[in-house]
């Protein structure tokens, strides 16, 4: 730990506190605006406060910084106001143009590439480590798989129009594509939940067991999503 | 297995809708209970309708329904 860093803590603490308060101010302000939006306004609000937190965190515990520490929430921050603002603007132009893509579409895009970047980083980070690398690793990318897709999902919706067709019912046409791309992605499933029990038989650790199994379950994922897309561009019949 | 076969089933629907001064596919969608992304692809033939859907769309446009929907030649 470093001393140099000390001296700037109470007005960290106090940007930080004065960001919550903005934060709550927005959320709670008496505007006709989805929730979502404001949430995204008030995170983003949260985010700028607690950049500098984490910037100061490391740089007095580690004695170092770098874009992770704080520079990764502004950016993050950048992009949740910017989705709001947007999805705000979309919301209010009364001869807003209708999105060309279905928002199933959209979420099937975000999902694979979600996923796609994901495992790339898990494999380079776990690849011939021991397996308490792995399951670590495992577990990281699994939380970082969450907060992709999420994040993709709320600014995928914000910037759906109109807004409400994000989160409308499924008509007959997603209940077909859903049946379809279901019924791909099981016959990828199956031969993977077959095929394991001969995998065992080379006798993998738990941890390669583990990133095996979890393997099948991703490219049976995947097939479900590609095929959503597929069906959705070229048709059912 | 034989390899599978795009359906034989072909529709006017665009055609009887642009017919119908004044409608649009979100008036269609919205009459049939669907997206409109939903109306688009039965237009262009990528989505057959369900019965129901096939039915709710003659008796909007006041038609039999052979004459929204026929069956190509094989």
């Amino acid at each position: 730990m470093t001393e140099s860093f000390l001296p700037l803590g109470p007005f960290i603490l106090a940007f930080f506190v004065a960001s919550l308060l903005v934060a709550v101010k927005v959320y709670r302000a008496p505007v006709d605006a989805p929730d979502a939006e404001r949430g995204l306004f008030a995170s983003a609000c949260v985010l700028v406060g607690l950049a500098p937190v984490v910037w100061f965190l490391v740089g007095w515990m580690a004695n170092e910084t770098s874009i992770f520490t704080g520079g990764i929430q502004l950016v993050v921050a950048a992009a949740l106001a910017g989705a709001a603002a947007l999805g705000r603007s979309r919301r209010r132009r009364p001869d807003v143009v209708v999105s060309r893509w279905h928002f199933n579409e959209k979420s099937a895009v975000i999902i694979i590439l979600s996923l796609l970047v994901v495992c790339a980083v898990f494999a380079r980070r776990a690849w011939g480590s021991e397996d308490a690398v792995v399951l670590a690793s495992f577990g990281r990318a699994i939380v970082e798989l969450v907060v992709f897709v999420v994040i993709g999902h709320i600014i995928a919706a914000l910037t759906h129009a109109p807004i409400d067709a994000a989160g409308a019912e499924p008509d007959e046409r997603d209940r077909a594509v859903n049946l379809l791309s279901a019924r791909n992605a099981y016959y990828l499933l199956f031969a993977g939940f077959v095929s394991l029990p001969f995998y065992a038989v080379f006798q993998p650790s738990v941890a390669g067991f583990v990133v095996t199994w979890t393997g099948v379950l991703v490219l049976s994922e995947l097939v479900y999503y590609a095929s959503v897309l597929t069906y959705y561009r070229l048709g059912t019949e | 297995m034989p390899p599978r076969r795009r359906s034989n089933v072909r529709n006017h629907v665009r055609a009887l809708r642009e017919g119908h001064e004044g409608m649009t596919q979100q008036h269609l969608a919205d009459a049939l209970g669907v997206s409109r992304q939903t109306v688009i692809a039965i237009e262009q033939g990528k989505f057959c309708p369900s019965l129901e859907s096939a039915l709710r769309i003659a008796r909007l446009f006041e038609e039999p329904v052979e004459q929204v929907f026929e069956l190509e030649a094989d």
